[in-house]
Protein backbone atom coordinates (compact mmCIF):
# COMPACT_ATOMS: atom_id res chain seq x y z
CA UNK A 1 0.00 0.00 0.00
CA UNK A 2 1.22 3.53 -0.66
CA UNK A 3 2.97 5.71 2.51
CA UNK A 4 1.40 8.01 3.90
CA UNK A 5 3.88 10.57 3.13
CA UNK A 6 3.64 10.04 -1.11
CA UNK A 7 -0.12 10.58 -0.48
CA UNK A 8 0.42 13.57 1.77
CA UNK A 9 2.98 14.59 -0.82
CA UNK A 10 0.23 14.15 -3.68
CA UNK A 11 -2.59 16.04 -1.82
CA UNK A 12 -0.27 18.85 -0.82
CA UNK A 13 1.02 19.34 -4.74
CA UNK A 14 -2.47 19.25 -6.01
CA UNK A 15 -4.10 21.67 -3.43
CA UNK A 16 -1.37 24.22 -4.18
CA UNK A 17 -2.11 23.53 -8.04
CA UNK A 18 -5.56 24.40 -7.25
CA UNK A 19 -5.15 27.37 -5.16
CA UNK A 20 -2.57 28.99 -7.52
CA UNK A 21 -5.02 28.24 -10.49
CA UNK A 22 -8.40 29.62 -8.50
CA UNK A 23 -6.95 31.74 -5.81
CA UNK A 24 -10.49 30.66 -3.82
CA UNK A 25 -8.48 30.73 -0.59
CA UNK A 26 -6.07 33.01 -1.62
CA UNK A 27 -8.35 36.23 -1.96
CA UNK A 28 -11.19 35.34 1.38
CA UNK A 29 -7.33 35.37 2.92
CA UNK A 30 -5.85 38.41 1.98
CA UNK A 31 -9.69 39.83 3.06
CA UNK A 32 -9.03 38.36 6.74
CA UNK A 33 -5.89 39.05 7.53
CA UNK A 34 -6.83 42.63 6.45
CA UNK A 35 -9.77 42.98 8.36
CA UNK A 36 -7.70 41.89 11.57
CA UNK A 37 -5.12 44.54 10.93
CA UNK A 38 -8.15 46.87 10.76
CA UNK A 39 -9.93 45.83 14.15
CA UNK A 40 -6.70 45.25 15.79
CA UNK A 41 -5.26 49.06 14.95
CA UNK A 42 -8.76 49.98 16.81
CA UNK A 43 -8.56 48.08 19.15
CA UNK A 44 -4.81 48.97 20.85
CA UNK A 45 -4.47 52.29 21.31
CA UNK A 46 -0.52 52.33 20.36
CA UNK A 47 -0.11 55.29 22.90
CA UNK A 48 -1.60 53.43 26.15
CA UNK A 49 -0.07 51.87 29.10
CA UNK A 50 -1.41 48.58 27.98
CA UNK A 51 0.08 48.44 24.73
CA UNK A 52 3.77 49.17 25.89
CA UNK A 53 3.52 46.95 28.18
CA UNK A 54 2.68 43.92 25.07
CA UNK A 55 5.71 45.47 23.05
CA UNK A 56 7.77 45.32 25.90
CA UNK A 57 7.02 41.47 26.19
CA UNK A 58 7.43 41.04 23.07
CA UNK A 59 11.29 42.41 22.60
CA UNK A 60 12.00 40.33 26.01
CA UNK A 61 10.86 37.14 24.42
CA UNK A 62 12.83 38.36 20.93
CA UNK A 63 16.16 39.06 23.29
CA UNK A 64 15.50 35.72 25.27
CA UNK A 65 15.71 33.83 21.87
CA UNK A 66 18.05 35.41 20.39
CA UNK A 67 16.04 36.48 16.99
CA UNK B 1 -28.54 -18.66 -14.21
CA UNK B 2 -25.29 -18.32 -12.20
CA UNK B 3 -22.70 -20.71 -12.09
CA UNK B 4 -21.28 -21.09 -7.98
CA UNK B 5 -17.85 -21.97 -9.90
CA UNK B 6 -17.46 -18.86 -11.29
CA UNK B 7 -19.33 -16.25 -9.63
CA UNK B 8 -16.58 -14.04 -7.89
CA UNK B 9 -19.43 -11.78 -6.21
CA UNK B 10 -21.74 -13.03 -3.33
CA UNK B 11 -24.66 -11.09 -1.74
CA UNK B 12 -26.10 -13.18 0.80
CA UNK B 13 -29.77 -11.47 2.13
CA UNK B 14 -28.06 -7.58 2.31
CA UNK B 15 -30.71 -5.24 3.82
CA UNK B 16 -29.76 -1.63 3.87
CA UNK B 17 -31.59 0.84 5.86
CA UNK B 18 -31.57 4.70 5.85
CA UNK B 19 -33.62 5.65 9.54
CA UNK B 20 -36.91 3.70 8.88
CA UNK B 21 -36.82 3.87 4.78
CA UNK B 22 -34.80 0.16 3.98
CA UNK B 23 -33.33 0.98 0.57
CA UNK B 24 -32.45 -2.58 0.28
CA UNK B 25 -34.54 -5.47 1.37
CA UNK B 26 -33.22 -8.85 1.29
CA UNK B 27 -30.97 -8.68 -1.45
CA UNK B 28 -29.60 -12.26 -2.59
CA UNK B 29 -27.50 -12.87 -5.54
CA UNK B 30 -24.44 -14.53 -6.99
CA UNK B 31 -22.26 -12.81 -9.76
CA UNK B 32 -20.14 -14.37 -12.52
CA UNK B 33 -16.67 -13.33 -13.11
CA UNK B 34 -16.00 -11.64 -16.64
CA UNK B 35 -19.49 -10.63 -17.41
CA UNK B 36 -21.58 -7.60 -18.22
CA UNK B 37 -24.29 -6.63 -15.75
CA UNK B 38 -26.75 -3.99 -16.26
CA UNK B 39 -28.78 -3.19 -13.02
CA UNK B 40 -31.69 -1.63 -14.14
CA UNK B 41 -34.93 -0.21 -12.08
CA UNK B 42 -37.09 2.80 -11.30
CA UNK B 43 -35.73 6.09 -9.26
CA UNK B 44 -35.70 4.85 -5.49
CA UNK B 45 -35.92 0.84 -6.68
CA UNK B 46 -32.49 0.62 -4.91
CA UNK B 47 -29.91 0.18 -7.80
CA UNK B 48 -27.06 3.25 -6.76
CA UNK B 49 -27.09 1.67 -3.04
CA UNK B 50 -26.61 -1.92 -4.27
CA UNK B 51 -23.19 -0.58 -6.26
CA UNK B 52 -22.37 1.61 -3.33
CA UNK B 53 -22.81 -1.34 -0.74
CA UNK B 54 -20.93 -3.62 -3.78
CA UNK B 55 -18.07 -0.98 -3.71
CA UNK B 56 -17.74 -0.64 0.29
CA UNK B 57 -19.18 3.12 0.38
CA UNK B 58 -22.41 1.60 2.20
CA UNK B 59 -22.51 -0.64 5.11
CA UNK B 60 -25.37 -2.95 4.68
CA UNK B 61 -27.51 -2.88 8.08
CA UNK B 62 -27.65 -6.94 7.87
CA UNK B 63 -26.42 -9.19 5.28
CA UNK B 64 -23.22 -9.82 3.73
CA UNK B 65 -21.32 -8.93 0.39
CA UNK B 66 -17.94 -11.38 -0.50
CA UNK B 67 -16.20 -9.78 -3.51
CA UNK B 68 -13.12 -12.45 -4.43
CA UNK B 69 -13.93 -14.34 -0.99
CA UNK B 70 -13.47 -11.15 0.97
CA UNK B 71 -15.25 -7.73 2.12
CA UNK B 72 -16.17 -4.85 -0.16
CA UNK B 73 -13.08 -2.82 1.82
CA UNK B 74 -10.45 -6.12 2.06
CA UNK B 75 -11.06 -6.12 -1.78
CA UNK B 76 -10.80 -2.31 -2.78
CA UNK B 77 -7.90 -2.57 -4.91
CA UNK B 78 -10.00 -4.83 -7.14
CA UNK B 79 -12.75 -2.62 -7.60
CA UNK B 80 -13.01 0.75 -9.47
CA UNK B 81 -15.77 2.72 -8.98
CA UNK B 82 -17.32 5.77 -11.04
CA UNK B 83 -19.77 7.78 -9.17
CA UNK B 84 -22.78 9.51 -10.42
CA UNK B 85 -20.82 13.17 -10.47
CA UNK B 86 -17.73 12.86 -12.00
CA UNK B 87 -15.96 14.03 -8.56
CA UNK B 88 -12.76 15.81 -10.69
CA UNK B 89 -10.92 18.23 -9.96
CA UNK B 90 -12.29 21.73 -12.57
CA UNK B 91 -8.88 23.14 -12.52
CA UNK B 92 -6.53 20.73 -13.14
CA UNK B 93 -6.00 18.60 -16.61
CA UNK B 94 -7.34 15.28 -17.41
CA UNK B 95 -3.80 13.94 -16.91
CA UNK B 96 -3.12 16.20 -14.01
CA UNK B 97 -6.10 14.21 -11.99
CA UNK B 98 -5.09 11.01 -12.89
CA UNK B 99 -1.39 11.89 -11.83
CA UNK B 100 -2.87 12.61 -8.28
CA UNK B 101 -5.46 9.63 -8.22
CA UNK B 102 -2.05 7.27 -9.39
CA UNK B 103 0.01 8.72 -6.34
CA UNK B 104 -2.70 8.20 -3.57
CA UNK B 105 -2.93 4.26 -5.62
CA UNK B 106 0.74 4.51 -5.22
CA UNK B 107 1.33 3.96 -9.11
CA UNK B 108 4.59 5.58 -10.40
CA UNK B 109 5.06 7.38 -13.35
CA UNK B 110 2.63 8.58 -16.10
CA UNK B 111 2.54 5.78 -18.10
CA UNK B 112 -0.22 4.17 -17.11
CA UNK B 113 -2.08 7.31 -16.35
CA UNK B 114 -1.79 7.61 -20.60
CA UNK B 115 -2.55 4.52 -21.10
CA UNK B 116 -5.99 4.90 -19.28
CA UNK B 117 -6.57 8.35 -21.20
CA UNK B 118 -5.94 6.67 -24.42
CA UNK B 119 -8.38 3.41 -23.02
CA UNK B 120 -11.32 5.82 -23.42
CA UNK B 121 -10.63 7.28 -26.34
CA UNK B 122 -9.17 10.87 -25.34
CA UNK B 123 -5.71 12.42 -25.58
CA UNK B 124 -3.43 12.98 -22.80
CA UNK B 125 -1.71 15.59 -24.33
CA UNK B 126 -5.06 17.88 -23.66
CA UNK B 127 -4.13 20.49 -21.23
CA UNK B 128 -6.94 22.62 -20.47
CA UNK B 129 -9.20 21.65 -17.45
CA UNK B 130 -11.40 19.48 -17.05
CA UNK B 131 -13.79 22.27 -16.36
CA UNK B 132 -14.01 22.76 -19.81
CA UNK B 133 -14.23 19.41 -21.42
CA UNK B 134 -17.51 18.35 -22.37
CA UNK B 135 -19.88 16.54 -20.63
CA UNK B 136 -19.47 13.37 -22.37
CA UNK B 137 -15.57 13.76 -21.94
CA UNK B 138 -15.75 14.12 -18.48
CA UNK B 139 -17.79 11.04 -17.96
CA UNK B 140 -14.95 9.35 -20.28
CA UNK B 141 -12.29 11.04 -17.71
CA UNK B 142 -14.35 9.51 -15.23
CA UNK B 143 -14.09 6.53 -16.26
CA UNK B 144 -10.23 6.63 -17.34
CA UNK B 145 -10.05 6.96 -13.36
CA UNK B 146 -12.33 4.14 -12.29
CA UNK B 147 -9.81 1.61 -14.65
CA UNK B 148 -6.39 3.91 -13.54
CA UNK B 149 -5.57 0.74 -11.02
CA UNK B 150 -6.34 -1.76 -13.36
CA UNK B 151 -9.00 -3.54 -11.21
CA UNK B 152 -10.47 -6.80 -12.12
CA UNK B 153 -14.55 -4.95 -11.47
CA UNK B 154 -16.07 -1.84 -12.41
CA UNK B 155 -18.79 -0.60 -10.90
CA UNK B 156 -20.06 2.21 -12.84
CA UNK B 157 -23.04 4.49 -11.65
CA UNK B 158 -25.32 6.08 -14.49
CA UNK B 159 -22.21 6.61 -16.68
CA UNK B 160 -24.36 7.49 -20.01
CA UNK B 161 -26.41 10.11 -17.73
CA UNK B 162 -26.49 13.55 -19.57
CA UNK B 163 -24.02 12.35 -22.74
CA UNK B 164 -25.38 12.22 -26.17
CA UNK B 165 -26.38 9.17 -28.16
CA UNK B 166 -23.20 8.44 -29.93
CA UNK B 167 -20.69 9.08 -27.12
CA UNK B 168 -23.17 6.79 -25.08
CA UNK B 169 -22.52 3.68 -28.10
CA UNK B 170 -19.05 4.94 -28.33
CA UNK B 171 -18.84 4.39 -24.32
CA UNK B 172 -20.86 0.96 -24.59
CA UNK B 173 -18.06 -0.16 -26.61
CA UNK B 174 -15.30 0.60 -24.77
CA UNK B 175 -17.16 -1.63 -21.97
CA UNK B 176 -17.91 -4.29 -24.10
CA UNK B 177 -13.97 -4.35 -24.85
CA UNK B 178 -13.20 -4.36 -21.25
CA UNK B 179 -15.47 -7.06 -20.74
CA UNK B 180 -13.68 -8.90 -23.52
CA UNK B 181 -10.96 -8.22 -21.88
CA UNK B 182 -11.65 -10.07 -18.69
CA UNK B 183 -13.06 -7.44 -16.34
CA UNK B 184 -16.52 -7.56 -14.40
CA UNK B 185 -18.72 -4.89 -15.31
CA UNK B 186 -21.73 -3.44 -13.45
CA UNK B 187 -23.59 -0.94 -15.29
CA UNK B 188 -26.29 1.21 -12.91
CA UNK B 189 -28.02 3.14 -15.83
CA UNK B 190 -31.96 3.77 -16.98
CA UNK B 191 -31.12 3.84 -20.67
CA UNK B 192 -31.45 -0.43 -21.16
CA UNK B 193 -31.81 -0.82 -24.93
CA UNK B 194 -28.32 1.35 -25.11
CA UNK B 195 -26.83 -2.01 -23.67
CA UNK B 196 -28.91 -4.50 -25.90
CA UNK B 197 -26.74 -7.08 -27.33
CA UNK B 198 -23.63 -5.69 -25.20
CA UNK B 199 -24.50 -6.91 -21.83
CA UNK B 200 -24.58 -10.32 -20.69
CA UNK B 201 -27.46 -9.95 -18.00
CA UNK B 202 -30.09 -7.27 -17.36
CA UNK B 203 -30.80 -7.40 -13.16
CA UNK B 204 -34.20 -5.50 -12.38
CA UNK B 205 -34.80 -3.96 -9.36
CA UNK B 206 -37.79 -2.83 -7.31
CA UNK B 207 -38.66 -1.66 -4.31
CA UNK B 208 -35.05 -2.57 -2.89
CA UNK B 209 -35.12 -5.95 -4.55
CA UNK B 210 -33.44 -7.92 -7.22
CA UNK B 211 -37.24 -8.99 -9.00
CA UNK B 212 -35.92 -10.82 -12.36
CA UNK B 213 -32.78 -11.66 -14.26
CA UNK B 214 -33.03 -11.43 -18.47
CA UNK B 215 -30.39 -12.18 -20.87
CA UNK B 216 -32.39 -9.29 -22.85
CA UNK B 217 -33.00 -5.89 -21.60
CA UNK B 218 -36.66 -6.94 -23.14
CA UNK B 219 -37.43 -9.91 -21.61
CA UNK B 220 -38.00 -8.54 -18.59
CA UNK B 221 -41.89 -9.22 -17.40
CA UNK B 222 -43.21 -6.43 -15.02
CA UNK B 223 -43.62 -7.82 -11.62
CA UNK B 224 -41.80 -10.97 -12.23
CA UNK B 225 -39.81 -12.92 -9.72
CA UNK B 226 -36.47 -13.84 -9.38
Amino acid sequence: MNSLWTVMLATLVKDIRLEWRSKDALNSMLFFSLLVVVIFVFSFDPLAEESRHIVGAWCGWRSCLRL
Amino acid sequence: MTDAATSIITVRDVIKQFGRFAALRGVTAEFDAGRFHAILGDNGAGKTTLLRALAGLANPTRGEIEIFGKSPKEACRDLGYMAHPSLLYDEMSGMENLRYFARLYGIAGDARCEQAIRAVGLDPKLTRGVGQYSQGMRQRMSLARAILHDPRVLLLDEPFSNVDVHSAREMVGLLGGMRDAGKTIFVVTHQALLLEGVADEFVWMEAGQIVDRTASAQSHAPGGVQ
